[in-house]
């Protein structure tokens, strides 16, 4: 980057040159700036002025609206170093100058498309809508999203509308793929889809699942089972032990009026024993 | 100066035995009633997807199941009163079951409220009340451990539903998933079956036994059939199904008002914890993983409390430990905003948990303590529908401060306010009541000191008083005057 940045800095001057034979007054600041920048690493975004408007009270490099760094140096050059240019990092960079009125100039740092699967294994229920969403958030924005199905090594090609059951709906950093309602014979696979944008193009791929309707019965019946036999057992227990039970509660002093109606007629229990 | 510790009950309490199996059974059954709605909230994401509604719209269907669960309170006192806890809590179980599989079918939100918030939810209802009142039955001397291991069963079974959820909603969807939950929900019939009936006949029977008695008396003249004493008879008989006359207890109305308060600022802390730590600036990880310290510590905090409760020197003063525990809950919250960074927080999520394990241990633990375990079926039912109103305002009214003044702070200060006071209210105020039991104690005392004698012979762990709560005294000396009579006739 040092060629580029030598290369601008002698741009630069020229057009001072060319400025300053014009008579310079009243002309717009011209900002130079690094060319588009698609790859590399320990990479330098510079910014030259020429002609500003006022004195330079400092700079600022900012992208999309956040503020990456500033400073209140009065150079004519400000740099911003970007330890890698991938996904993550692209976008337009805007280095201010601190001007009055502010200039400023804007650095592309494009990349070809990350194309991301929202997630990469889906599920969907049988006669229910399966979603399939790819992202991609590189700057610039895809400009056009495809989808393929994997079916035997080709890639058969999916458009709004296939079959009446498959719908697309894209937008620069976002597709999505619905099929309504899910077959479980014919849609479960692998799908495909793929991204292009001005600097090259990427894919990503989603794997569909369709569970079948009764998929949930077969549990549900076995812990319904479950707890028929448990609660038999215990039932069956307890009848089991009911005479030790009776016994029990006629444990010293205690006064209870059983649940037999037995006692009470016969009335010549004495059972309490207040003392 | 003494609790009721001595049964109201006309049998000894087993405290152990087949108790345990029904411990067991009732941590279920708590814990499913109270971890369920929380759980839920897995599926919000999806249902409002398929539904295509709003956030808040979709947050009704667990504050319906969290008001039927609490409001049918009263319905299911009345319905154990009749026919005891087993019946009920089956049915119940069964009333979830059904209202989770009828949900899976659902086409529309309404429909998911009704299945989902008043059926599961009523259902709950009717696990929740019963599985406690039936530990009163069980146990007597160690009912703090008993009623603390029970609700121990809430953090472990919330720990083991979250995960479950989404392993259910990842491999069968949601309808799928509703459906196993349907299944899984019919275990608490299974806690059910363990609810063996104990002691004597309940309501329908002993009324009748009551009646015969009566008749008897009358026949041989020793009772005038008045006006007075039919219309008594009649106010003793819907007393039966739902007692009343509690609202004239000095015990009973400190608890209510105290608890309906605390919960005013109970559970909005715990609503408001994760959103509060990613306000600050923690990641969502980390964040969930604050309510999982609270859960654990609360789990190992529920049972720890149950025991201690029923150390000697703590269970006659129960109420002041729990007075203290809601109060210290408070400090807690009120020292919350303190906490700037993520190890401040874990500390508060740890003595959170700590503080709430303690609370929620001693719940009923402690209503049980003041009205004896025969009124407590009614009692409790009374109880959980005057809180309905203040847990479910709760979080909302926190929210609302939240979003007006845009600092969390300020519903922690509105919670930790809350909750010292209803502390300080109930130490207070039972600080009065142990009085006035006391100088009870000593009025009836000098009268018959044969009185209010049930069986108590055996458990006499208890230091001196074994003296009820005087106004206690009235329903049971009637029964007792009864059978005095009674015996006194067939001894002729």
């Amino acid at each position: 980057m040092r060629v580029g940045g030598w290369a601008a800095a002698m741009l630069g001057l020229v057009l001072v040159l060319l400025c300053g034979a014009r008579g310079g007054l009243g002309a717009d600041p011209v900002i130079v700036t690094t060319p588009n920048v698609t790859s590399g690493s320990d990479v330098q975004l510079y910014c030259n002025i020429t002609g500003a408007a006022s004195a330079i009270t400092g700079h600022k490099w900012i992208k999309e609206e956040d503020v990456l760094q500033s400073d209140d140096t009065s150079s004519h050059q400000t740099v911003y170093n970007l330890n890698e240019v991938n996904t993550d990092t692209s976008g337009e960079y805007v280095c201010q100058f601190l001007t009055n009125p502010p200039a400023e100039g804007i650095v592309f740092v494009t990349v070809k498309p990350h194309v991301l699967a929202y997630k990469k294994s889906e599920h969907g229920n049988e006669g229910d809508t399966g979603v399939l969403v790819c992202k991609c958030n590189s700057y610039p924005s895809v400009t056009e999203w495809t989808w393929y199905k994997k079916e035997n090594d080709h890639y058969m090609p999916i458009v709004n509308s296939t079959e009446g059951r498959f719908f697309i709906k894209s937008s620069g950093n976002r597709t999505e793929l619905r099929i309504v309602p899910l077959d479980i014979e014919k849609d479960p696979g692998e799908y495909i889809c793929n991204g292009t944008n001005e600097v090259g193009q990427d894919g990503a791929t989603v794997s569909l699942r369709v569970r079948s309707r009764l998929a949930a019965l077969w549990p549900f019946l076995g812990i319904v089972a479950e707890v028929l036999v448990l609660v038999t057992i215990i039932f069956i227990y307890e009848k089991r032990r009911k005479p030790d039970e009776v016994l029990d509660d006629d444990d010293g002093g205690s006064a209870p009026l059983k649940s037999n109606a037995t006692n009470h007629k016969d009335k010549n229990v004495r059972q309490r024993n207040a003392n | 100066m003494s609790p009721p510790v001595t049964s109201d009950l006309a049998y000894i309490p087993p405290d152990g035995g087949w108790g345990w199996a029904v411990v067991f059974g009732a941590s279920i059954t708590v814990g499913f009633s109270y971890s369920f709605p929380k759980a839920f909230t897995i599926y919000f994401k999806e249902l409002q997807a398929a539904y295509k509604v709003s956030y808040s719209q979709i947050a009704w269907i667990t504050s319906i199941m969290c008001a039927a669960t609490y409001g049918g309170g009263p319905i299911s006192s009345i319905l154990v009163n009749r026919f005891g806890s087993r019946p009920v809590v089956i049915f119940g179980g069964l009333l979830c079951g059904i209202g989770m599989v009828s949900a899976s079918f659902c086409t529309s939100i309404v429909q998911l409220y009704i299945c989902v918030g008043l059926i599961s939810g009523f259902g709950l209802a009717l696990n929740l009340q019963p599985s406690v009142i039936i530990i009163g039955k069980y146990f007597l001397k160690r009912r703090p451990i008993a009623n603390g291991l029970a609700m121990a069963g809430s953090p472990v079974m919330l720990c083991t539903l979250a995960p479950l959820n989404q392993f259910l909603f990842d491999n069968f969807g949601w309808r799928g998933s509703f459906l196993i939950l349907g299944a899984i929900l019919l275990n608490c019939c299974v806690a059910g079956a363990l609810f063996r009936p104990i002691g004597p006949a309940t309501g329908p029977i002993q009324k009748e036994a009551n009646k015969e008695v009566k008749e008897t008396a009358k026949a041989v003249g020793f009772l005038a059939a008045t006006e007075e004493e039919e219309d008594k008879e009649r106010c003793a008989k819907f007393n039966q199904y739902l007692d009343c006359s509690l609202f004239k207890h000095r015990g009973f109305l400190i608890y209510l008002v105290g608890n309906v308060l605390m919960f005013l600022g109970f559970f909005a802390p715990i609503v408001f914890l994760a959103p509060y730590a990613k306000h600050i600036g923690i990641d969502e990880y980390s964040a969930a993983f604050l309510l999982s310290i609270l859960a654990i510590v609360d789990m190992i905090a529920r049972p720890a409390t149950g025991l201690i409760a029923n150390s000697k020197w703590v269970r006659p003063k129960i109420q002041y430990f729990f007075s203290f525990s809601i109060a210290f809950n408070g400090a807690c919250h009120l020292l919350c905003p303190l906490a700037s960074d993520y190890a401040g927080l874990v500390i508060y999520s740890i003595f959170f948990g700590l503080a709430f394990g303690m609370v929620c241990a001693m719940l009923f633990e402690t209503l049980m303590d003041l009205v004896g375990a025969v009124r407590f079926t009614s009692a409790v039912g009374l109880v959980t529908i005057a809180e309905c109103c203040t847990i479910l305002l709760g979080p909302p009214i926190g929210g609302t401060l939240i979003d007006t003044f845009g600092d969390y702070k300020y519903m922690f200060i509105k919670c930790g306010a809350v909750m010292v006071v209803a502390g300080t209210f109930l130490f207070i105020m039972n600080y009065y009541n142990y009085r006035m039991l006391a100088k009870e104690e000593k009025a009836v005392g000098t009268k018959d000191p044969e009185h209010g004698r049930t069986v108590n012979e055996g458990s006499n762990n208890w230091d001196s008083e074994k003296m009820q709560d005087g106004q206690e005294l009235e329903p049971l000396t009637d029964e007792q005057g009864l059978k005095k009579e009674v015996n006194g006739l067939s001894e002729a």
